[in-house]
């Protein structure tokens, strides 16, 4: 809600002139169009929500736009409280047609945020892609700010709900770009983490302006208190109030300060100050005092009419009492009529102590009730009902279901109160069992989306213990869950012991339970890189699979039996693994292939390892776009992951990164440190090849620091080969070498053959790049050794580049455009369009040192405008400096028309589009898939049409059929 | 410069949203007193303002609030 205060209404503001220079020049700053961010912290009553209102005061008077919320102390688990409290009424007053005007097609992520606006539908509800809302968020805010300065104003942090923080911590990470003030205000004890280490990397970053506010020196306490409390009364209240402004103030007000309390806390204000608000509530009449105490079980900010019901007043009684609560200001009018506010929050608190538990207990369940007859929102209802419902009471738990599920998706932390809420309340008897087990799955499910990894062993482990031995395939899949959980604590042994005894538990061998436990103990295999065991489990795993008709299990089973191929160096096995479980993917509907979502991550990965780029891509997107439809999320990061690489490798980096960005944002938020570290692997890698440096390095840096606290594994290792390789794209051939020698150079152990064949390519590169050339030619020779009869292309075409480098480095010329050439050969036949690009322009460079310039420049106009269309900028930057020296002139126009036409030139998601066009979707079922509205496919249709130059789907069709049939 | 009376009506749940909807927006009725019915229950905001024509009056009002209200010139006159 907005609270800008008139000037009568703030008081007066004394001493802080520091402060409020800090807040001039922000919103100096500010009015240039520039973001900023402000943190005020202090203890309570010092003054923060003063220097808010300030703040407030004097944009709001330079025409600024300023948005201000509040968390409330008694209401920390409504989901995006403080959020709603700062935009709902002003995003609703805009209506959903501007909204998407000024968000584009993320609007419908607004919905938490904007929760009585009807219009906004559409959100994807996966926990793990709760960063949408955030970026939807954030697009608002930009959009808004490029209209007219916009000031946030968010006050009392130290309350806010967990989704309210992550969102902050977004913005602080991601600030937007422009025509934005942030204004956090929190009181810096008892800490908030998520809230505090975001601030404290802004702050590294010198992205944040920090106002530790301190207490008024006796001269600025005297000149708040002013001339009305005499001199030597002045000094008492110092002595007990110290320069706390509220605490000054609340003395003052009621004459404490002539009593002897000792300045000691009592919670968070001094005895002297909360016996001088039990004084003040006191001396109301007692129908106002019923009043003050309703409105203080009601909520924050007040609504009469609620206040009234918790009070038992009714209308005539309510208005008197609220009368004599305005004029002894213990409540303050907002601009909203029949809505208030207390004084102050420690105002309310004191005012609720003074309810006895009894009174509030019936006063919850009075509210509860009354927003049950008046159709009032579910979280509102459940929070009254936590507080107030009897054990066994059928309706509160059914509300308190429905709001977790309805807040799950973007704030799954409240979804876990109040499903632990209505597990307290269900009652432990035989025909509540299901339903008891169905809350525990989705519970631990929250639980681990919020990084509580060990409450959600818990849960899990509870719920295991309450299924009976004969649902054993319901146990193998919660003893499957439990060693997630524990290889994501860094547990390893653990897991792997937990699957061992469940599968030794299991009386049938060959029972689906059995096969579902021998695929999960192959998986886990990979952690170790143990590529026999993964061989061995799965064959067991996929046999048994087959016999009894589970076509889900026995794809994840081939695609883990092709991984273990692959490790093993066995690519024809590995390949008719790939071959079979992509047929039975294929085949499955998604009515069956949505209890297994782990079928296409799996697949997605093998098919990637093994070169075979748009079968993952195609998998991927279908298990990524299934588990979005059915509301599971558990394997979309990862899938989003391998996407985003399978993407780069085919060229089209612009939608690799916006994939990798949502993965990292997701990972983020998931509080999974692994995830993470995989995540911002890939970016470094990705942002690298796109000739994003900076962007590589600080990833690179971010993932490896992650890695001090996580065990040894397949994911460690890959993060330092991945980062080391990313180095070497950037330019670090010495950062590089020594990443590389910390990733287990130069045997790389544990790594398959494929990757180890491009590693020892990077390595040499890197030693050429420092010109120790013989040293270069021993890691050289040992890729092509390693890569010659793999049966991975790509992987042999990295291999082919080094040796190309180093021919041309040699003096060999002639040889060496015969080896690049035959790299884009190699690349290009499984469609490795980077790589295939990038091996052109070195062909190009040969041919030019052996003298051919007229292949030359051939090689290199088709390597530029390719890396042009690709978007790996720099690379396509060093083509056209080799053609200029050749004397060939590069027009940007050239250039702009290389990489603006045609499929390269649309936008990842004009892409999406583009593609389910050609596979025959209409606009509402393209809108259903990728969760836009209809209008927003029309839109990118537009866009689509005018790039391509097109004015028909089939012509769409065509244009990416002829894209997918050029290697 | 004719005089209107601008007469708002929004929906009781959209209270919040028409005032709001002022944040932001430069016009010179705010920061003024209006008259309002909210409180008791009405739910319309009303004005006396001065402009060129009914457009111009509205326009002096924020977009959700000028979408759901009338301008109607009017001018005194003596009641007998």
């Amino acid at each position: 809600m907005l609270t800008v205060a008139e000037p009568e209404q703030r008081g007066r503001i004394v001493g802080r002139r520091e402060e409020l220079a800090a807040l001039a020049e922000a919103l100096k700053r500010l009015g240039s169009g520039r973001t900023g961010i402000l943190a005020i912290s202090g203890e309570p009553g010092i003054g923060k929500t003063r220097l808010l209102d300030e703040l407030a005061a004097r944009a709001d008077a330079a025409g600024h736009l300023v948005l201000s919320g509040r968390a409330a102390e008694l209401e920390r688990e409504l989901p995006f409280a403080v959020w709603v409290d700062a935009v709902a009424d002003y995003a609703s007053s805009l209506g959903p047609d501007r909204l998407e005007r000024l968000v584009g097609e993320q609007a419908a992520e607004l919905a938490p945020v904007v929760p009585g606006l009807a219009g906004l539908d559409g959100a994807t509800r996966l926990q793990d892609e709760r960063y949408r809302t955030h970026f939807a968020v954030r697009a608002l805010l930009e959009g808004l700010g490029g209209r007219r300065p916009v000031v946030v104003a968010l006050d009392d942090l130290h309350w806010a709900d967990d989704g309210s923080l992550e969102l902050i911590a977004h913005l602080l990470r991601r600030p937007p770009r422009r025509g934005v003030l942030l204004a956090l205000a929190f009181r810096p004890a008892p800490p908030r983490p998520a809230l505090l280490s975001a601030l404290g990397a802004a702050v590294r970053e010198r992205a944040v302006v920090e106002l530790r506010l301190g207490e008024l020196s006796p001269a600025e306490a005297d000149a708040l208190l002013g001339d009305d409390v005499p001199a030597p009364a002045r000094q008492a209240l110092y002595a007990q109030g110290g320069g706390n402004p509220f605490f000054l103030q609340e003395l003052a007000r009621t004459g404490a300060a002539a009593g002897d309390a000792p300045r000691t806390a009592d919670g968070d204000v001094p005895r002297g100050v909360a016996i001088a608000l039990a004084q003040e509530v006191a001396g109301l009449g007692e129908p106002a005092q019923r009043l003050a105490r309703g409105a203080a079980v009601s909520g924050d900010p007040v609504d009469l009419d609620l206040a009234g019901v918790a009070a038992e007043l009714d209308e005539a009684a309510a208005l008197m009492a609220l009368d004599e609560l305005l004029d002894a200001a213990l409540l303050v009018p907002t601009e909203v009529p029949r809505r208030y506010r207390f004084r102050h929050p420690l105002v309310r608190s004191a005012v609720y102590g003074t309810a006895s538990e009894s009174w509030r207990l019936t006063a919850h369940a009075r509210l509860a009730a009354v927003l049950g007859e008046r159709g009032g929102s579910l979280g509102a209802r459940a929070h009254h009902l936590e507080r107030s419902a009897r054990p066994g009471d059928a309706a509160a738990i059914a509300v308190l279901v429905q709001a977790g599920t309805e807040a799950g998706a973007r704030a799954p932390a409240a979804a876990a109160s109040w499903w632990s809420a209505a597990l307290r309340l269900l009652p432990d008897t035989v025909e509540t069992a299901g339903e008891r087990l169905g809350l525990l799955a989705v519970l631990a499910q929250a639980q681990a989306a919020t990084g509580q990894l060990e409450r959600a062993l818990e849960t899990l482990g509870e719920a295991l213990a309450r299924t009976p031995a004969e649902y054993a395939p319901l146990r193998a899949r919660l003893v499957a869950a439990c060693a997630m959980c524990e290889n994501l604590l860094g547990r390893h042994e653990a897991a792997h012991a937990r699957l061992v005894g469940a599968l030794a538990s299991v009386d049938d061998q060959s029972s689906t339970a059995a096969a579902d436990l021998q695929v999960e103990l192959a998986a886990d295999a990979l952690y170790d890189s143990d590529f026999e065991a993964m061989r061995d489990f799965s064959q067991r795993g996929l046999a048994t699979a087959l016999d009894h008709g589970e076509t889900g299990l026995a794809v994840v089973a081939g695609a883990v039996l092709a991984f273990a191929e692959h490790g093993l160096g066995r690519a024809d096995a590995a390949g008719e693994a790939l071959e079979a479980a992509g047929e039975r993917l294929d085949s499955i509907g998604d009515d069956a292939l949505a209890g297994r979502l782990d079928a296409p991550y799996y697949l997605g990965f093998a098919e990637y390892f093994g070169e075979r780029y748009e079968d993952a891509i195609r998998h991927l997107r279908r298990g990524i776009a299934l588990s979005r439809a059915v509301g599971q999320g558990q394997f979309v990061t990862p899938m989003t992951i391998c996407l985003a690489h399978a993407y780069e490798v085919r060229g089209r980096l612009r939608a690799a990164l916006e994939q990798i960005e949502a993965a990292v944002e997701a990972a983020r938020l998931s509080g999974n440190r692994q995830v993470l570290c995989w995540a911002l692997t890939g970016e470094a890698w990705i942002a690298a090849i796109a000739g994003e440096l900076g962007r590589t390095r600080t990833a690179g840096a971010e993932a490896v620091a992650l890695l001090d606290d996580l065990d040894e594994s397949i994911i460690s290792r890959a993060t330092r080969v991945h980062v080391a390789a990313a180095y070497l794209e950037a330019a670090e051939p010495d950062l590089c070498l020594e990443a590389m020698a910390d990733a287990g150079a130069p045997d790389f152990a544990h790594v398959e053959p494929g990757r180890r064949a491009w590693l020892y390519s990077v390595l040499g590169r890197a030693e050429l790049a420092r010109g120790n050339r013989s040293v270069a030619e021993e890691w050289i020779v040992r890729g092509e050794e390693i890569a010659a009869g793999l049966g991975l292309p790509h992987a042999e075409a990295t291999a082919r580049f080094a040796r190309a480098l180093a021919q041309l480095e040699a003096g060999d010329a002639a040889g060496a455009a015969q080896t690049a050439v035959a790299a884009t050969e190699l690349a290009d036949s499984v469609g490795a369009a980077t790589q295939a690009a990038r091996a052109r322009a070195l062909a190009g460079r040969a041919f030019a040192a052996a003298g051919d310039n007229e292949s030359a420049v051939a090689w290199l106009e088709r390597a530029e405008s390719e890396l042009g269309a690709c978007g790996a900028v720099r690379y396509r930057d060093e083509a056209a400096r080799e053609l200029r020296r050749l004397g060939r002139r590069v027009t940007a126009r050239r250039r702009r028309a290389a990489g603006s036409s045609g499929l390269e030139s649309l936008s990842g998601r004009e892409r999406e589009v583009a593609e389910l066009v050609a596979q025959g979707r209409t606009n509402k079922q393209i809108a259903g898939e990728l969760f836009l509205s209809e209008k927003t496919v029309e839109s990118h249709m537009a866009k689509v049409f005018a790039k391509l130059g097109v004015s028909a789907r089939a012509a769409v069709a065509e244009a990416v059929g002829r894209a997918a049939s050029t290697p | 410069v004719p005089t209107f009376l601008v007469s708002h009506r929004h929906p009781a749940e959209e209270c919040p949203w028409a005032f709001a909807a002022w944040h932001g927006f430069e016009s010179p009725l705010r920061h003024r007193p209006a008259l309002c019915s909210c409180h008791e229950g009405g739910h319309g905001l009303f004005w006396v303002l001065e402009a060129e024509d009914e457009a111009a009056a509205l326009a002096q009002l924020p977009d959700y609030l000028s979408r759901r209200s009338e301008a109607l010139r009017v001018r005194p006159v003596p009641i007998p």
